[in-house]
């Protein structure tokens, strides 16, 4: 009987700790801490150009600071510009005229969005689009560029 | 001959190419003690396995008490197998359980016995074969002869109208073996078991048994009550149960020649 | 001669196909007795015990080595681009979506499923399965359904613990060791590692590997030759096809949760 008690002991630590690392990766080790922190969220939407290697999860900053994550990257036919769709921390509430724009993180590394705000009174809300845009800087069409100025000069 | 209580008909069975039934007819009478003999792979465990239900028989038929084993449910052929023991040739007690919980385990599959109750059927039963002391041990730590004996009392512990005993008496110091021989004795006769008997040791098999049927080829040589069968049996017969190496069955492997084997060409 | 390659081809296969739909009964034999492990929970908990904690120190050991030398090697290729900032990143998402689940699967097979197999192949060779089929009793619902139940609750659980391990092993080293700056590395981890993506992904991979290993262990006991060297044979094939079934189901179980072509 002593060792059946052992047994069961045993197999309780075991699956406390199973489920001791699940709680510890969900809160230390992925997001989902932060998204509990700051659940609500508002979805902005921006044309661009161009978005070069910009992919979904993307993130969106503003001065550096995270503040959001690209959720859908596509063409929108009508205005036969691309459409990204971003979702904002209801913490930064963002101007009418804010700018996005497409970076690289530097030389060789992925593509997110930075936002700079303008100077007017009204905020974006829920749905709203971003109409000052900058597309993402594609190195071919810069070469392209710059070989064109040193053939004509 | 009392009633029968397994018939067999007609059965056929087949392993790959290997015919190792055809066409058998068999009665065990109720009560008494059966003894299925014949030489080494002539199918005698395999003829407990089609009385068990544990294989389909190609053709003809198997009933034991009264009920057709071909087309049974598995619930039907598990209530059939509630009446029936068997004491498999190497115990097959379960090897993490100790002795009292082997003799306990159908008990307790079974029934929702209270545990008092169950102490008392599986020592009851350890007593019949003499082994109530060895209840807290482990079957690792048992001898051939009381591994067979705990298994015994495992195959009796609900009481079954049926016993099957697959080689009961291989590999046994002679004591052991006398105990065997008279728990086989004393159950079926104190209990009224019903028991088949399957072994290829004349001796101690006829001591006890009160049918005899033998098996070779695939066919039923003889059967019927042990002096009778005695008293008519043919000269392969009656090599096989007095064990002799005179008769017709030769101790050689069909060969070629053994000239042509060993180069003995005559020389010319 | 030809034609006896094309002989032994079909052999081979027909051969297959009918292990496989044996397979198949047999796993759906196991789940139809599911209701046991309800009912009788002590015999899932001794099955816990004997794949799940006796293969806890195996599953923690690995995953602190396998840490250790993700973040060594990954900080010498990283800090070639002056990226070893992003090295928290790297252990995580590597321990994550890949290691922790294919290695949790191949040694829980080597210590679990071998153990399995040989458990349930010698439970055939001595006839103590036939004997419990004698007794009225269902083996496979009364002994191999728990273990199975067990094995797949097992392997997702290791896989965890695995992950846990394999990070903060990760961690030690290079903040401890590499002195990689302890915010960036946690900080850049938890902004790129995503709950629902990369932690659920790579479980969903070790509960499928679970199932994957567990049935070939379990069946392959179930269906050995009942001799001693059948059984021996059988632990070596439970233990090959699960490390070959697991690395294919891996890259299927990859290419379709990680890759956006």
């Amino acid at each position: 009987m002593r060792q059946t008690k052992n047994l069961e002991l045993m197999v309780g630590v075991f699956v406390f700790l199973g489920l001791a690392s699940l709680v510890l990766l969900a809160f230390n080790i992925s997001n989902l801490g932060n998204s509990f922190s700051s659940p609500s969220v508002y979805s902005v939407k921006a044309h661009f150009d161009n978005v070069g290697g910009l992919r979904t999860r993307a993130k969106v900053t503003m001065s550096g600071v995270n503040v959001g994550r690209v959720v859908s990257v596509a063409y929108d036919q009508k205005i036969s510009r691309a459409l990204v769709t971003m979702e904002i921390q209801s913490d930064y509430p963002l101007t009418t005229d804010t700018q996005a724009s497409i970076y690289t993180a530097g030389l060789l590394g992925e593509q997110y969005i930075s936002l700079e705000p303008g100077a007017e009174d009204e905020v974006l809300r829920d749905g709203d689009s971003i109409y000052l845009s900058q597309s993402a800087l594609v190195l071919e069409e810069i070469v392209g560029k710059v070989l064109v100025n040193l053939t004509t000069k | 001959m009392t009633q029968a209580y397994i018939e067999i008909k007609d059965l056929t069975f087949a392993r790959g190419q290997r015919q190792i039934f055809d066409g058998i007819n068999l009665e065990i009478p109720q009560g008494a003690i059966t003894a299925v003999m014949g030489p080494s792979g002539c199918g005698k465990t395999t003829l407990l396995r089609h009385i068990g239900g544990q294989l389909q028989a190609d053709s003809g038929s198997v009933s034991v008490a009264g009920v057709q084993m071909n087309g049974l449910s598995r619930s039907e052929l598990f209530a059939l197998r509630k009446q029936m023991g068997m004491l498999f040739q190497s115990g097959a007690l379960l090897t993490d359980l100790n002795v009292f919980e082997n003799v306990a385990f159908p008990v307790r599959e079974h029934y929702q016995f209270d545990e008092s109750m169950v102490r008392d059927i599986v020592l009851m039963k350890l007593e019949i074969v003499g082994l109530r002391g060895a209840a807290q041990l482990m079957p690792s730590e048992l001898s051939g002869g009381m591994a067979r004996r705990v298994a015994l009392a495992r195959a009796i512990v609900l009481d079954p109208a049926l016993m099957m005993y697959d080689e009961p008496f291989t590999g046994l110091d002679p004591i052991t073996l006398g105990n065997i021989v008279t728990l086989i004795r004393s159950l079926s006769k104190s209990l009224g078991i019903t028991s088949i008997l399957v072994s290829h040791d004349i001796n101690e098999s006829l001591s006890i048994a009160d049918y005899l049927c033998v098996l070779a080829e695939g066919k039923v040589v003889a059967q019927g009550p042990v002096e009778v069968v005695k008293a008519t049996a043919s000269p392969w017969l009656k090599q096989f149960l007095t064990g002799s190496t005179e008769g017709p069955v030769d101790f050689h492997y069909p060969a070629t020649s053994r000239a042509n084997d060993f180069h003995l060409e005559a020389k010319s | 001669m030809m034609r006896n390659l094309f002989e032994r081809t079909g052999e081979k296969t027909l051969g297959f196909l009918q292990r496989l739909g044996r397979a198949s009964i047999f796993l759906f034999h196991v789940l139809k007795g599911f209701p046991i492990v309800l009912t009788r929970p002590k015999l899932l908990l001794d099955s816990l015990y004997s794949v799940g904690v006796l293969s806890l120190l195996i599953i923690v050991f690995s995953a602190l080595f396998v840490g250790m030398v993700i973040s060594l090697l990954g900080y010498v290729t990283l800090v070639d681009f002056g990226a070893e900032q992003s090295l928290g990143v790297l252990v995580a998402l590597s321990i994550l979506r890949e290691l922790a689940p294919v290695l949790t699967a191949l040694l829980y097979s080597g210590r679990a499923g071998s153990a399995l197999t040989a458990e349930i192949g010698l439970m055939k060779a001595t006839e103590q399965l036939a004997s419990i089929e004698m007794m009225a009793i269902d083996p496979i619902r009364r002994v191999i359904t728990p273990r199975f139940v067990a094995g797949i609750i097992a392997v997702p659980l290791l896989t965890l613990m695995f992950m846990v391990v394999g990070i903060y092993s990760g961690y030690l080293i290079g903040h401890g060791w590499l002195g990689v700056d302890e915010g960036s590395f946690w900080a850049q981890m938890q902004s790129k590692v995503q709950w629902n993506y990369d932690i659920l992904n790579g479980l969903l991979k070790g509960f499928i590997f679970g199932i994957a290993v567990n049935w070939i262990a379990l069946f392959e006991g179930y269906d050995a030759v009942p001799t001693s060297e059948g059984v021996a044979r059988a632990t070596t094939r439970s233990v090959v096809y699960s490390a070959l079934i697991v690395l294919a189901l891996d890259f299927i179980l990859t290419s379709i949760m990680f890759v956006e072509v």
